[in-house]
């Protein structure tokens, strides 16, 4: 009955796939395709990092939750942030399993293997962080068995985690040609490697050891800059400017976002006040900063009104400035400037912006050292290069920030550290985690105007996120008494 | 009869001739035997007639038989009267002489029973002269006859009034319906034409026990769900196979869009004025010869054919008007401002209308303000032209109709336009061969304004933005006014589009042209041997075209317009051939044997595209090349092929014991490699008690009594193409400005995948009564579907959403009642009622390990929707059943200790006086998860049908109710029209009947003010009785029979369907389910298409 086999048109089966080099290179461009989807770095996971502060006020009913640390176990945000997680898991865990496997020259099998295992590592950190210990899932799935993973411990993530790292700093190579853009290099998994041994110095690990380890990793990226080719960008803004893009060698890993079909960001539509035909007179923006969030910077501050933008070009070419008038009519906290397509740039529709979004950047290097370094050695000595006052002054010197000229002590050089990531780092996905390791949870909901006026008050559950309820829903593995504390 | 006469010497003929002069009897004789009779002497006065012909015939080699008013004379049969055992033979015929096959003979008191056979011949013993000999077939009136002296009877039976003869038409063939040992139910002509509707399927509500059948979209068109016998599936097909003019449709679709929307009617493409009557054939025993796609019933279409005689000619029109049944009152612009000042207030805030400008009026100057709902609503037209001609010779009949249909739905600029035309051609080619040539061409154009709020609510429902839009807004307001700011920002400053506008300048048009072609050739070795060859195809192609418009809708204002274009074809063909053998044996036996083989292959390729970025607003999607930006296209042609061997065997011994084994074996592409083939087979048995011989003379008021028994396997395969494999699809990326390709497995194969399975038993029994005054059918069955495919929601930390397995089982148990009486029958009136009543229960009875499976709002859904559960499957549990939080009542001040601490259960830390409070399940001190509980069921405890039909001289009165008892609706529409939503307008229900300080109200239907969408989870505020009893149709009808001139008939009728309806339910019509055929989301209501009351008023002429 050879004639009832099916007959495959219009998609392929593995089977007939993963033959060569050549399939395996565009199977892996199918794990980064995962990145710049519209519902998951720009959008559903920008809210969850990036809402939950005290820094934050929105607009939108649906966005208040966030802002006020008042999760619901059903939300759809949620839901789907965890499933494009997994996704990006998912398809790594294709490229791992099966590229090995494939007649191919030894280094780039390793090289290939290495994005894979570094886009895992990445999607396990922002799913350890955000739900605790989740399923650890290795392995493609390729049929139903295997297909129900309980929650794994939170170590056992991290575990994973490094060895994944571990394994793309070989495997990477140390720069990349500009057409490859967008595509991890061993900076990157250096980098993010350093990010992980310093979370887990802190909430809810609490590893000390690992600030050594974190310091030794961020040290060899610094060290090694010139072999990676990455730098502080002299101007603050710049790092920001579309148009510049492909010489922002301050980037260490980006999302690539572009004006093409399917291909663009939708955070300069959610997130800022900007220079398009997609804004309503109010600003066709839902969520912004807080003026006290804009307070914490000097006047002279380069950083300042990149970051938080005081007055911006409406759709119909009028200058809009900041109104603080009746709440509900204002345009909900100041714009966030980094996403705009720049002044030349008009995107074709609400979901085709063409920033990037800067994941790792080298001032991030800068700060993390900085924080390792007095977590080892204290501040040191304020004369000396090699301090963590020295690194701290680097960042702040490119934007015209007060340099840290006094002295102070181990635990109040933290403050300055976490506050200095604040201004230098906000809405590139770092608050809610700083918030976390650094367990400042207390600080931003007793000071948070979303959670006063949601009625919410300091509850520990809103160090993590629930597990999202259709997970829990289908998976035999998981109850509901799984779920995380308070939820 | 008393006759006079008086005749010497007289030859018979001569007498012969005088008699019928006399009597007006007429005399009907073989000359030839009348040569050896000799002459007559007769003197009669006013003596009987029989006496008369008796004296006559004596000593005459000839005998007589009076039929009506026909004398018949025949040759006396030679010693007949000297044996005391003989052998009578003879033929029992129809009133038109032709022979029937398998009628009883019996001898009247005693066991002897025969039956007649192929030819209608019997022969059976007698065991005297004074025998009565007793001919019964089912479907015509019993005769006796005293076998005397006669060595043959003769006897031609007369038809019963109403038919068990009718014919009933079955998978492969035709049976009578008194042979039937299946569950079939039959809808005639006659029932087909009283309610008019665009498509068939409408036609069949409340018709046929176990067949319920439920209009989830009331837009022109709009998609329905038939269910025979409940749903065997969780997440497959549930619809049964269509089988129309012997050809088993496959599964169509529309290019139904972007993802996102209703799909629409897939059987639009037949015009019900075509049918000439429709079966549903329910049982195992019937549908296993469909095998594979058997499992959910099959439904078989025969369109009316050619018959013999000069052209008769039909027209018809008819014009109709509809309106909305049920229209929900909504807030005044004073209400909602009013709301919004207090909501603000309560913030701490200033009050937003304020009267600072005229966007913001002060309530109580805001008036009335935008009634959205009256705007978007309005009567639409619907006319229809029906042409139909037939006629033909007795070598060559014809059928042909045309037929216009156009129908404007409620709401405004939603249309739907039908043109068919249909060619029915049957040639009698030789004595052994005829040819029958079915063609039947349909367009169909459907301006859509689609309703059901499944969507991302603004991309399409204006029925959902009309009913919440903010009523101070003017009815004006568009993109570019200064309310539209440009994405429409109402006075407050939040999202608003313009209903109105949506509907009027959206377009949304569906093209569908339908082909279907059917060549079946019959050839027949001999009179009880024939073979069947049959090869047909049909073909769909159907585009559809939405253009949002810059200047009025949202999603064209963001992206200067926005196009969709999209394009579905789907290419079926099938070639059949079987062999027909029925004969009888020893006059005892009948044996009826169909075999044969069939493939049938269907392609379908779809093309879905999309544009933005347009010049103006004048071209739109005929003129693509405008837009600037271009979206990379999809494109999937699809392929699957079933291969087909089928049997079936029906037996009868005396025409009282039955048998039917029947079966296929399937053979289809869509399953995994070694589980390809599938076999299906079933056996059922029918006692026709009522001519057993102690029967009959036991009980005269009896016309017919049957037990039927049936047992048997089906099918469905009702996955699509590539289920079991692992696909790859393609997945971009961008490094700079630059597209790269990318791929990855999108879907995860399961290498196991096979056949789901129905076992179904059913008990049956036909009783008629008073002469068929009277007649009852009553089935019981149980259904055990095992291996149930589904498209299994799996955990998201998989890599992907769904996957398709055999997973879990479900039983159906159920009772169907069908009883139809002629209540008055007299020769000016005649009333026919007919009532049918269903019940069917389903369980769960496996899922395979999983204690429970959850029914997921699409992520498509509405915010609040999306991906949580709203249904659940359990072992031992309906399927299935509606789940979520369970609301108590609101929370009151009361409910606060002395620190102004909560003492209940807080979900989503609300503590606000107003909002509901919920049982805390499982006593934890917070809700969430897990406290949701069943919170209703949507299997309905019983349908029905009511039909009565009163014929007074010329009128006919045609009444029929239909209704559904005891199922639950998720009303989601009340998340919009009756919680404290802020932004968004409520009824004036709510209003009214609001939480307040004042109002401290505990009904869990009214919450205050300020709830927020995040505390929207589906509960059993939602849940509402979807009982409802329809007056579906009523009609009257006059028939001006004109004796002379051309036109034979003329019948003027006027007709209202959904008249009246009764129900406990809040929203426009419980009969309702935006997410279609979805068996996990049964009976949900967002933002539904309203239904509409039509009357109709038509003229039907029958030319001579």
């Amino acid at each position: 009955c050879g004639k009832l086999d099916e007959k495959i048109y219009s998609s392929l089966t593995p089977e007939v796939y993963f033959r060569n080099a050549g399939d395996a290179k565009v199977a892996l461009y199918g794990v980064y395709n995962t990145l710049n989807r519209q519902h998951f770095y720009t959008n559903d996971l920008f809210v969850m990092s990036f809402l939950p502060s005290k820094y934050v006020v929105t607009r939108l009913g649906t966005h208040k939750p966030y802002a006020s640390f008042n999760f619901a176990v059903t939300d759809p945000r949620i839901s789907r942030t965890w499933a494009s997680l997994y996704l990006t898991i998912s398809r790594a865990n294709a490229i791992i399993d099966r590229v090995p496997g494939i007649d191919m020259d030894e280094n780039l099998k390793a090289q290939y293997v290495g994005e894979a295992k570094f886009l895992r590592a990445m999607s396990y950190f922002y799913l350890v962080r955000l739900f605790g210990g989740v399923p650890l899932k290795i392995k493609e799935t390729t049929g139903i068995e295997g297909i129900h993973s309980p929650r794994a411990s939170v170590q056992a993530v991290y575990d994973q985690i490094i060895e994944d790292l571990k394994y793309a700093e070989t495997g990477l190579p140390p720069i990349r040609p500009i057409t490859d853009r967008g595509r991890a290099t061993r900076a990157a998994a250096k980098t993010l490697l350093g990010k992980v041994y310093l979370t887990m110095a802190g909430y809810p690990l609490k590893q000390t050891d690992k600030w050594a380890l974190a310091r030794t990793k961020l040290k060899e990226v610094i060290d090694e800059k010139d072999t990676y080719g990455i730098d502080l960008l002299p101007v603050f803004k710049d790092v920001f400017d579309v148009a510049k893009e492909a010489a922002n060698k301050e980037a260490i890993f980006a999302i690539q976002f572009s004006n093409l079909p399917d291909q663009g960001s939708a955070l300069a539509f959610f997130a800022a006040g900007l220079n398009s035909d997609y804004a309503t007179s109010y600003g066709q923006y839902n969520y912004g900063f807080t003026t006290a969030f804009r307070n914490l910077y000097l006047a002279t501050d380069t950083r300042r009104d990149v970051t938080a933008l005081w007055s911006y070009r409406a759709y119909n070419g009028a200058t809009v400035t900041y109104q603080t008038s009746t709440y509900y009519r204002d345009p909900s906290g100041l714009a966030l400037g980094k996403y705009q397509d720049g002044p030349a740039g008009k995107a074709a529709s609400n979901v085709r912006h063409a920033n990037d979004m800067l994941l790792l950047r080298y001032a991030d290097v800068l700060l993390m050292y900085a924080e390792a370094e007095n977590e080892v050695n204290g501040p040191g000595d304020i004369n000396d290069p090699n301090s963590a006052y020295a690194y701290l002054n680097k960042v702040r010197a490119r934007s015209s920030a007060a340099l840290q000229t006094t002295v102070v002590s181990q635990v109040d050089f933290r403050n300055l550290i976490y506050l200095e990531r604040v201004k230098e780092l906000s809405g590139e996905l770092h608050e809610y985690y700083d918030v976390q390791r650094l367990e400042r949870l207390k600080d931003h909901m007793d000071n948070s105007f979303e959670v006063s006026l949601a009625g919410m008050v300091y509850n520990t559950r809103a160090y993590l996120y629930p597990i999202p309820d259709d997970e829990i829903a289908v998976n035999n593995a998981i109850s509901p008494s799984d779920q995380n504390p308070g939820y | 009869q008393k006759v006079s006469i008086s005749v010497k010497n007289a030859h018979l003929k001569e007498v012969f001739n005088l008699l019928r002069k006399k009597t007006g009897y007429d005399f009907l004789y073989n000359s030839n035997e009348l040569n050896n009779s000799s002459r007559v002497t007769i003197t009669a006065d006013n003596e009987d007639l029989k006496s008369v012909l008796d004296r006559c015939l004596s000593n005459q080699p000839l005998i007589y038989s009076i039929k009506e008013t026909t004398i018949l004379i025949k040759k006396k049969p030679q010693s007949a009267a000297t044996v005391q055992q003989a052998t009578v033979t003879g033929k029992v015929t129809d009133e038109k002489g032709e022979p029937l096959a398998g009628a009883s003979v019996f001898v009247k008191n005693q066991n002897t029973t025969v039956t007649t056979s192929n030819d209608g011949r019997y022969t059976i013993r007698v065991p005297n002269n004074n025998a009565v000999l007793v001919f019964s077939f089912v479907g015509y009136e019993t005769a006796e006859r005293i076998v005397l002296n006669n060595k043959e009877i003769n006897i031609s039976l007369k038809t019963q009034e109403v038919g068990l003869n009718d014919v009933v038409v079955v998978g492969y063939g035709t049976q009578r319906k008194g042979d039937l040992t299946g569950s079939i139910a039959s809808i005639s002509e006659r029932d087909l034409e009283k309610v008019s509707t665009v498509t068939f399927d409408m036609k069949l509500q409340g018709r046929a026990a176990g067949v319920m059948v439920t209009q989830t979209s009331a837009e022109p068109g709009g998609n329905v769900s038939i269910r025979v016998r409940g749903s065997n599936s969780v997440s497959g097909d549930n619809e049964p196979l269509y089988v129309v003019d012997g050809y088993p449709l496959p599964t169509l679709s529309e290019a139904s869009g972007n993802g996102y929307g209703q799909e629409a009617n897939p059987l639009s493409g037949i015009n019900p004025d075509d049918i000439e009557s429709i079966q549903i054939l329910k049982d195992a025993s019937s549908t296993a010869i469909y095998g594979s796609r058997g499992a959910n019933g099959v439904v078989i279409i025969t369109t009316k054919r050619g018959k013999e005689g000069k052209a008769s000619i039909v027209f018809e029109s008819l014009t109709g008007g509809n309106n909305i049944i049920n229209l929900p009152e909504m807030g005044t612009a004073q209400q909602y401002a009013q709301e919004r000042n207090d909501y603000s207030i309560s913030l701490g805030q200033a009050p937003p209308y304020d009267g600072s400008s005229a966007r913001l009026p002060l309530p109580e100057n805001a008036g009335i303000g935008t009634r959205w709902v009256d705007h978007i609503l309005r009567t639409g037209i619907t006319q229809k032209y029906q042409l139909g001609i037939n006629g033909g010779t007795k070598l060559s009949k014809y059928n042909i109709s045309g037929n216009y249909y156009t129908e404007e739905g409620v709401i405004v600029n939603s249309k739907m336009g039908r043109g068919n035309v249909r060619i029915n051609l049957d040639n009698t080619l030789s004595d052994k061969l005829t040819l029958s040539t079915t063609i039947n061409l349909t367009s169909i154009k459907n301006n859509r304004v689609q309703a059901g709020g499944i969507s991302t609510n603004r991309l399409a429902d204006p029925i959902l933005l009309a009913l919440r839009a903010n009523p101070v807004v003017p009815l004006t307001a568009t993109g570019t006014s200064e309310y539209g700011g440009n994405i429409f920002g109402d006075t407050d400053g939040n999202f608003f589009e313009n209903p109105v506008t949506l509907a009027t300048d959206k377009k949304d048009i569906i093209l569908n042209e339908d082909y279907f072609a059917n060549v079946k050739g019959v050839y027949k070795f001999n009179s009880y041997f024939s073979g069947v060859v049959n090869a047909g195809t049909t073909r769909r192609y159907s585009q559809r075209d939405i253009y949002y418009p810059r200047e009025t809708t949202a999603l064209g204002y963001q992206n200067s317009g926005y196009a969709f274009v999209n394009k579905y074809q789907s290419q079926d063909y099938v070639v059949e051939a079987y062999l027909k053998y029925n004969r009888s044996f020893k006059n005892k036996h009948n044996l009826d044997i169909i075999g044969g083989t069939s493939v049938q292959q269907n392609v379908t390729k779809s093309h879905i595209s999309s544009y933005s970025n347009f010049p103006d607003d004048i071209l739109t999607t005929e003129a693509l090349q405008f837009a600037t930006s271009i979206y990379t296209p999809r494109t999937t042609k699809l392929e699957r092929t079933l291969r087909s061997f089928y049997l079936r065997t029906n037996y009868s011994f005396l025409n009282r014991y039955l048998f039917t084994f029947s079966g296929r074996a399937d053979g289809s592409s869509v399953f995994a490699a070694n589980h390809k083939w599938g076999y299906f087979p079933s056996g059922a048995f029918a006692w026709k008690i009522y001519n057993e011989p102690f029967f009959r003379s036991l009980t005269p008021i009896f016309s017919d009594l049957k037990l039927r028994a049936s047992y048997g396997l089906t099918g469905s395969q009702s996955i699509a193409p590539l289920g079991s494999l692992s696909q790859i699809g393609n997945a971009n990326y961008v490094s700079g400005e630059t597209l790269i390709s990318g791929t990855a497995i999108t879907s995860v194969g399961n290498n196991d995948l096979k056949w789901e399975q129905t076992r179904q038993l059913n008990l049956g029994l036909d009783i008629a009564l008073f002469k068929n005054r009277l007649k009852i059918t009553v089935d019981a069955y149980e259904k055990n579907t095992d291996r149930l495919l589904q498209t299994l929601n799996i955990p998201a930390s998989s890599g992907f959403k769904t996957m398709i397995v055999n997973m879990g089982s479900v039983r159906n148990k159920g009772l169907e009642f069908d009883v139809s009486g002629d209540i008055i029958k007299t020769k000016g009136f005649q009333w026919n009622s007919s009532v049918n009543v269903s019940f069917n229960r389903p369980t769960v009875t496996d899922l395979g390990g999983n204690s429970e499976i959850y029914g997921l709002g699409p992520t498509t859904a509405a915010v609040f929707l999306r991906s949580t559960p709203l249904t659940i499957i359990q072992v031992g549990q309906g399927l299935p059943m509606y789940y979520g939080l369970v609301a108590e009542r609101l929370i009151q001040k009361t409910d606060f200790d002395g620190s102004g601490n909560p003492t209940f259960a807080m979900f989503n830390n609300e503590k606000r006086p107003g909002q509901w409070l919920y049982k805390d399940v499982n006593n934890d001190g917070v809700i969430n998860a897990l406290d949701r509980q069943v919170i209703g069921n949507p299997n309905p405890k019983a349908i029905f049908g009511y039909n009565n039909e009163i014929n007074y001289k010329k009128f006919t009165l045609n009444i029929f109710f239909q209704g559904v008892l005891g199922n639950d609706v998720m009303n989601i529409s009340k998340a919009y029209l009756s919680t404290g939503m802020v932004h968004l307008n409520k009824s004036a229900d709510w209003y009214q009947n609001k939480w307040t300080p004042e109002n401290p109200t505990n009904n869990i239907n009214y919450t205050g003010f300020g709830t927020v969408q995040d505390n929207l989870v589906p509960g059993n505020y939602y849940i509402e009785d979807g009982s409802y009893l329809r007056l579906k149709n009523v009609g009257l009808g006059y028939n001006l029979a004109l004796k002379k001139g051309a036109i034979k008939n003329l019948i003027f009728n006027v007709s209202a369907t959904n008249l009246l309806t009764i129900t406990n339910y809040s929203g426009f019509d419980p009969e309702v389910g935006i997410f279609g055929k979805n068996n996990l989301l049964p009976s949900m209501d967002l933002g539904s298409y309203p239904r509409a009351r039509t009357v109709f008023f038509g003229v039907k002429c029958h030319l001579k």
